[in-house]
C-alpha cells in the first residue's frame, strides 16, 4: 500500500493556515471569468448530472476568492491540452481523478472530501451555467 | 469454594499463599489458573455478592471534575465477575505499534512487546469464548460476506471478535465453587494495604464487610485487581506507612488515566453504486464465532501520519427528515456516482435515494499525567476516601481523530465506494458534545521499566515492593484502540504463570 505524508494531504496545510482560499485561487464570483472556450463548453457538457455538479461547483466557488476563469478551471480539471471528443474527455477526467486520489490532491467543499479534478470540473459547470444565465 | 465474608470471625486472620483483591476479569482469570495448583492456597476477596447490591454499588460513587464522564458507580460493576457483568464483549488485541515508544506520543512505550503477549492473547481467546486467535479479514471472509477491496489504501479492513459476552461471575461460578484450593470470599472489602515498616513488602490486608466483621488476610503474594479506578484508590488511601500511598514514591499512582474517546455519529458517507454489500461490517456469525468488520490504519501509516490509533465502525445514517440534513448530500451522491462510473460500460444503477452511513470511532488517548484519579475529601460507608476523576483530552487526541476521518474519506474515494463529509472540526480543543468514553479505565498504575516512569514493572510487580502485583487495565502504558478486556485477560494469564513459578 502506498503511504503518504501528512503534509501531502493538502487539506491540512492549507486549512490550518486559514487558507481554503489558498487552495481555491483562481475560483470565485463576480469578476470576468474570461471567454467560454470550446474546450470549457465541451468539458462542462460531459456531465449528465449537470445540476448537481453545478450545485457543488457553486458551493466551492463561493467559498473561494474572485479569480476563477474558464481557462484555469479547464486546466485544473483536464490539463493544458484537453482532447476534443467527449469520450476522451471523460476518460481523462477519470484518469486524473484517480491520480488525484493516489497523490492526495484533495479539496474540501463544505466538509466533503473530493478530488481536485472533480471539484474543478464542478466549478466549470457552475461557471458556465452562471454565464448562460 | 465460595464463602461469605460476613461469616468470618471478627478480628480473625486468614492466611494464604496468594491473595487476589477483586473478582473481575483480571482477578478471576488469575484465580482460575490456580484451581489445579494443589500445593497453593489462594484467597480471592470480592466486595460484592452474586448480584448487584445498592449499598455495595454506592462504594463506587465519586465525583468527576474534568471532561464530562459517566457516573462512576455506573461505569463498572462491583460484584462477583466485576465488569464482565456489564461489558459488551467486543475484543481486539493491541497492535504492535501500541507497545512501541513513538516519539510523537509522549510517555508511550511499554517494556514488553506484542510478541511477548501473543501466546497469552491466544489463551485469552478461550477464556472469553472467542474463536481462533486470528484478526485478519482473510480468515473470516465468506463468499457472501466479503470485506471491501481496500488495496489502494490507506486504511484497511480489520475486525473485532465478539465474546458472547462471557460473564465470568456466572460462567465460572460452579467451577469456583468446586475449587478446593481457591477460596472466594464475597462481601470482603479491602480497606488498607498494610505495608511493612521497611516499606518493601505488604504484610497484611485489612478487610471489612459492610455492616459485618473486620478481619485480616496475610499472604506470601498479593495481586491488586480492582479495576483502573479502584486500584489507584486503594494504593493512595493506604498511606499510613508510605505517606504518598503504596507504590507512589514517584507521584505516578492515579496519573495517566486514559479512556477510549468515542466520537459516535461523526462523518457522513454517501455510498457509490459500487457499494453493494457491506454485511462484513455488521456483526455476524462465521465459523462459529461472531465478528464485526471495521477499519483501521496499518502501523506504518499511524507512524508516518504521527497520529494515535483508532478503529472505525459503520452505522447506517438516517436523516431526521425526509431529505438528507447535510447540504449537498444528494448532489454529491449523484455527481460522484457519475465520476466513479465514467469508464464503466454498464455501470450499476445508483439508488434513487442516497445510501448514507456514519462512523463510530473509538480512539486511542495519549498518556497524559494531568488526566488522573485523585482521592477526594468525601468518604464512603467503609470510611474510605472516595475518588475524584479528572479526565482530560489533548490536542493530539483530537487531531488524530479528525485525521482518521480524512483518511477514511480518502480510502472510500480511492476504492470507488463513495464520498465522505468530514464533520469533525479542525480546532484541536473542540470536541463533539456527545464525545464519551467506553467504561475503559486505563493507565493509572502504568507499566514501565524505569520506576520513575511507572508504577509496575514488566511482570506487573509494583516497583520497589517484593510481593504486590497489579492486574487489569490500570497497568496499560498506552491504550491503543482495542477494547481492553482481551488484553486484561492476556496480561492476567501471563501474571498467573509468573506467580506460579514464583510461589512454587
Amino acid at each position: 500500500m502506498r503511504l503518504h505524508s501528512r503534509r501531502a494531504f493538502l487539506l491540512d496545510a492549507a486549512l490550518a493556515a486559514g487558507g481554503l482560499a489558498a487552495l481555491l485561487s483562481g475560483c470565485g464570483g463576480s469578476h470576468d471569468p474570461g471567454p467560454l472556450t470550446p474546450e470549457a463548453k465541451a468539458l462542462a457538457g460531459t456531465r449528465q448530472a449537470a445540476a448537481e455538479a453545478a450545485q457543488i461547483g457553486e458551493a466551492w466557488l463561493k467559498a473561494g476568492d474572485n479569480k476563477a476563469t474558464f481557462a484555469r478551471l479547464v486546466k485544473g480539471a483536464v490539463g493544458d491540452v484537453p482532447p476534443a471528443d467527449a469520450a476522451a474527455l471523460k476518460a481523462l477526467v477519470a484518469e486524473r481523478h484517480k491520480a488525484d486520489l493516489e497523490g492526495n490532491r484533495l479539496i474540501l467543499v463544505n466538509g466533503w472530501v473530493l478530488s481536485s479534478t472533480e471539484v474543478h470540473l464542478y466549478g466549470l459547470v457552475a461557471l458556465s451555467r452562471r454565464q448562460r444565465a | 469454594m465460595i464463602q461469605d465474608a460476613r461469616e468470618v470471625a471478627n478480628g480473625s486472620t486468614l492466611s494464604a499463599d496468594l491473595c487476589i483483591i477483586g473478582a473481575g476479569a483480571a482477578g478471576l482469570s488469575i484465580a482460575r489458573q490456580f484451581i489445579q495448583q494443589s500445593n497453593l492456597d489462594v484467597i480471592v476477596l470480592e466486595s460484592g455478592g452474586f448480584e448487584q447490591e445498592p449499598e455495595t454499588r454506592a462504594l463506587y460513587e465519586g465525583e468527576s471534575v474534568g471532561r464530562s464522564y459517566f457516573k462512576l458507580e455506573a461505569a463498572r460493576s462491583r460484584y462477583f465477575g466485576g465488569s464482565t457483568n456489564c461489558w459488551a464483549g467486543v475484543c481486539l488485541p493491541l497492535q504492535a505499534v501500541d507497545f512501541e515508544a513513538r516519539d510523537y506520543v509522549p510517555h508511550s512505550g511499554w517494556p514488553i512487546t506484542k510478541a511477548d503477549l501473543d501466546p497469552f492473547y491466544a489463551r485469552a481467546q478461550g477464556q472469553l469464548d472467542l474463536g481462533t486467535y486470528d484478526y485478519m479479514p482473510d480468515h473470516w471472509r465468506e463468499r457472501r460476506r466479503q470485506p471491501f477491496d481496500l488495496s489502494k489504501g490507506p486504511l484497511e479492513t480489520s475486525l473485532f471478535q465478539m465474546s458472547p459476552p462471557t460473564r465470568m461471575g456466572t460462567a465460572w461460578r460452579e467451577e469456583m465453587k468446586a475449587a478446593e484450593k481457591v477460596k472466594i470470599l464475597l462481601h470482603a472489602n479491602v480497606t488498607r494495604l498494610g505495608l511493612a515498616a521497611n516499606g518493601q513488602a505488604l504484610e497484611q490486608l485489612d478487610v471489612k464487610a459492610l455492616n459485618g466483621p473486620s478481619f485480616t488476610v496475610k499472604a506470601r503474594q498479593y495481586v491488586l485487581a480492582t479495576g483502573g479506578l479502584e486500584n489507584p484508590r486503594l494504593l493512595l488511601a493506604s498511606n499510613d506507612v508510605a505517606k504518598q500511598g503504596v507504590g507512589n514514591d514517584n507521584d505516578l499512582v492515579g496519573r495517566y488515566f486514559m479512556e477510549h474517546p468515542h466520537t459516535d455519529f461523526e462523518g457522513l458517507i454517501v455510498a457509490s453504486p459500487y457499494w453493494t454489500n457491506w454485511s462484513f461490517y455488521k456483526t455476524h456469525r462465521v465459523k462459529g464465532s461472531k465478528i464485526w468488520g471495521m477499519f483501521q490504519a496499518p502501523d506504518a501509516l499511524l507512524k508516518s501520519e504521527e497520529i494515535l490509533n483508532f478503529s472505525m465502525v459503520l452505522f447506517p445514517y438516517k436523516p431526521k427528515g425526509k431529505k438528507p440534513d447535510h447540504p449537498l448530500t444528494e448532489a454529491i451522491a449523484r455527481a460522484s456516482a457519475e465520476t466513479d462510473t465514467l469508464l464503466d460500460d454498464s455501470p450499476p444503477k445508483a439508488p434513487d435515494a442516497p445510501m448514507l452511513f456514519t462512523l463510530g470511532t473509538p480512539s486511542e488517548q495519549a498518556p497524559n499525567p494531568d488526566s488522573r484519579v485523585k482521592l477526594s475529601d468525601e468518604r464512603d460507608a467503609l470510611g474510605m476516601p472516595r475518588i475524584t476523576l479528572d479526565w482530560r483530552l489533548s490536542d493530539l487526541d483530537k487531531r488524530s481523530i479528525r485525521r482518521a476521518h480524512e483518511l477514511m474519506a480518502l480510502t472510500l474515494a480511492r476504492a470507488g465506494l463513495g464520498r465522505m463529509k468530514v464533520t469533525l472540526t479542525e480546532d484541536p480543543k473542540e470536541w463533539p458534545r456527545q464525545t464519551h468514553g467506553g467504561w475503559h479505565h486505563m493507565g493509572t498504575t502504568r507499566m514501565s521499566a524505569d520506576p520513575k516512569q511507572g508504577v509496575v514493572d514488566a511482570q506487573c510487580k509494583v516497583h520497589g515492593l517484593d510481593n504486590l502485583s497489579i492486574a487489569g487495565s490500570s497497568v496499560f502504558t498506552t491504550g491503543g484502540a482495542a477494547n481492553p478486556t482481551l488484553t486484561i485477560v492476556a496480561l492476567a494469564l501471563r501474571l498467573a504463570d509468573h506467580l506460579k513459578g514464583k510461589l512454587s
